[in-house]
């Protein structure tokens, strides 16, 4: 790959632990005063270790979708063609080529992709339901992937010839059981400000994911219900159906949209309740970011 | 291929209401301009940056962009336009009981035939000659012409009307819950249902009179039960509502309120919410459904969510029952199309709208 334009201790080729070590070399041969660096690396390390509160794979999900997989237990990726807005699809021409650069091969049919996250409700713009996979679920040689890899189809990682590709593809995957952790911190370290202080188990929720951007999970097994540890929803989610609500107090009639959006909520909240899964609301992790 | 950079859909979940749409030229992704990102309930847009979240959201539960009967790109001059585009999708993903099965009464097993409300069919019968100045709602998807509608519907004597063919579809509702009830396994939660509904046609106005009311819908909706539900058993109608009416989500109960249907309806349509889904998310549901009684279950709708937010009438007068169908013509003409969309868009909707009935 071209050192000149990536980042030749992000991109190495190098095992995540070692790309730390580099990077902070890198920062103290810079200048920079290492103290709350190595202490902050060690915080990060603590949090993301701890098997009950550590990170999780979740999925994000919309209501109907959620509703339909608590009627059928029957979560479905694109490739089993899952009947969306009323007719069968098919993987994108996109996808299959991101599929084939991840060189997921045969196992793309078969591969159910989410993210990695540390408390919060994943990303939203994916669902206002955020499913948190159990730890159990997740075999420790699934394969993580430093970001959406659908970046790989555009500037500045797109154009760069098969085999740069496939190098820039290497250094950015990761497994599971002997990753995970040091790919998180190493994702965190580039947007860690020089500090005098310690952060917090929230600030390390937001470095991990924050609105798209996320470490990609390629799970290779179906998820079934019972392979959920729990739902999450932000915050805001409750918020807006409060304000709607509230307006109405107003004398004012909510739109037919948010008849149906809150509709929805109850039915979700219904239909989890029938199947014993618990639904929290949640921002990022850390007391201060939990409603319940 | 059109190579002037329009808007067009990148990934879009229908029934949820969340869509990606892209600025850029058909078929090119390489050249996206800029990318955004449109959710109910507020379908605002949400700026991305780059395309990428987009295609990923086909990995989960979205499709991937929206095209023609040819496999066509659909493209749209405006934001505005996808974002009707995602509304009136949306609507339409709810008709029918969607996963998880419906709500309220079962639905029926798909008769041999039509399985019409004779008396409706009956009384709008007996009405036709008191609708004369109906003129068809033909067109009404279009803004203009649905203003001049509506403000024929607010004359007195059109008003006083529209009340009676409101006072008649209602009425059938009750029948048929009420019938359905009888039928099947009931509980407290189905029998408060169909009290919620009761409660509210008569804080729409549809009776001048409590006395008037309690012989036309609390004698067809309860009787059969012989003693009535206790919270029917006093006089008046203050004070005596049961905990859950007073609930803050009322107006969702239009989705468990049985439509009753006339002879040349189509029998898939179950819940008075089918046909206001389909009324608001097609824009040309009235081209074909012109006369006034196929437009009394639309408004009975909208009359019944506006008046959730809003006390019993006092004194249900002529003049209070205008403002009241004023009021729900307002909220219904918000609902109703805003922006006409490309025919090949429209098209689809109407097909995909009319498509969810077959999900029972």
């Amino acid at each position: 790959m071209n050192r000149l334009d990536l980042d030749p201790i992000y991109f190495s080729s190098r095992a995540w632990a070692r790309r730390i070590r580099a990077w902070i070399a890198k920062a103290r041969a810079g200048g920079q005063a290492t103290p709350f660096l190595d202490g902050n690396v060690a915080v990060m390390r603590q949090i993301l270790t701890h098997p009950d509160t550590g990170p999780r794979m979740v999925i994000n999900i919309g209501a109907d979708a959620l509703l339909k997989f608590l009627e059928t237990n029957d979560y479905k990726n694109i490739y089993e063609k899952p009947v969306v807005g009323g007719r069968r699809r098919e993987p994108t021409k996109e996808r299959i080529e991101v599929d084939r650069l991840l060189g997921l091969g045969a196992a793309a049919s078969n591969s159910y992709f989410g993210a990695v996250a540390l408390g919060g409700a994943g990303v939203r713009f994916y669902g206002e339901y955020c499913m948190a996979i159990k730890p159990s679920r997740v075999g420790g040689t699934t394969r993580l992937f430093d970001r959406d890899s659908y970046d790989l189809l555009q500037p500045p990682l797109a154009g760069r010839g098969p085999t740069r590709t496939s190098r820039i593809v290497g250094a950015l995957c990761g497994q599971w059981d002997k990753d995970l952790v040091d790919m998180l911190i190493m994702k965190a370290l580039p947007r860690l400000p020089p500090a005098q202080h310690l952060i917090t188990v929230g600030n390390v929720s937001g470095l991990i994911m924050s609105d798209q951007e996320f470490v990609e999970v390629h799970l290779i097994d179906k998820i079934g219900l019972e392979h959920i540890e729990e739902i999450r929803q932000r915050p805001e989610e409750a918020a807006v159906e409060s304000s709607i609500l509230s307006r109405r107090r107003d004398r004012q009639s909510p739109t037919l949209v948010e008849i149906r959006w809150v509709a929805q909520r109850q039915r979700v909240l219904r239909g989890l309740a029938r199947k014993g899964l618990y639904l929290r609301v949640a921002s990022l992790h850390g007391k201060g970011y939990q409603w319940n | 291929v059109e190579l002037t950079p329009r808007w067009h859909v990148e990934a879009w979940a229908v029934r949820d209401g969340m869509a990606f749409a892209s600025f850029r030229p058909t078929n090119d992704i390489r050249r996206t301009e800029r990318t955004v990102f449109i959710g109910v309930p507020g379908l605002e847009a949400v700026p991305l940056g780059r395309v990428s979240p987009a295609l990923w959201a086909t990995r989960v539960n979205f499709q991937d962009g929206f095209h023609n009967e040819d496999g066509d790109e659909i493209g749209f001059a405006s934001l505005a336009e996808v974002k009707e585009l995602v509304r009136r999708g949306y609507l339409a993903g709810g008709i029918g009981p969607g996963p998880g099965g419906g709500e309220g009464p079962p639905p029926e097993k798909p008769p041999d035939g039509p399985q019409a409300d004779p008396i409706v069919d009956g009384e709008f019968e007996r009405l036709r000659e008191i609708r004369g100045w109906f003129r068809g709602s033909k067109g009404i998807a279009e803004l203009e012409t649905r203003a001049q509608l509506f403000g024929t519907l607010l004359q007195p004597s059109a008003c006083e009307s529209t009340f009676e063919h409101l006072r008649v579809f209602g009425m059938a509702t009750i029948r048929l819950w009420a019938q359905r009830l009888r039928s099947a396994y009931r509980d407290d939660e189905a029998v408060a249902d169909l009290s919620e509904w009761v409660q509210l046609l008569w804080r729409a106005g549809l009776w001048s009179s409590f006395r008037d009311f309690e012989d036309d819908a609390l004698r067809y909706a309860f009787d059969w039960m012989g003693p009535r539900p206790v919270y029917w058993q006093y006089d008046g109608v203050y004070g005596v509502w049961p905990a859950h009416a007073e609930s803050l989500t009322r107006e969702q109960i239009i989705f468990r309120v049985p439509c009753p249907l006339r002879h040349d309806w189509d029998w898939r349509i179950q819940q008075l919410s089918d046909k206001l889904l389909l009324a608001v998310a097609t824009h040309d549901y009235f081209d074909v459904n012109d006369d006034l009684p196929e437009l009394v279950p639309v408004l009975l709708a909208a009359l019944a969510i506006v008046s959730q937010a809003r006390p019993p009438m006092a004194a249900p007068s002529p003049d209070a029952q205008r403002e009241r169908l004023r009021l729900a013509l307002d909220w219904l003409s918000e609902q109703m199309p805003q922006l006409m969309l490309p025919m090949s868009a429209e098209y689809s909707l109407r097909k995909f709208a009319w498509s969810e009935l077959e999900r029972r």
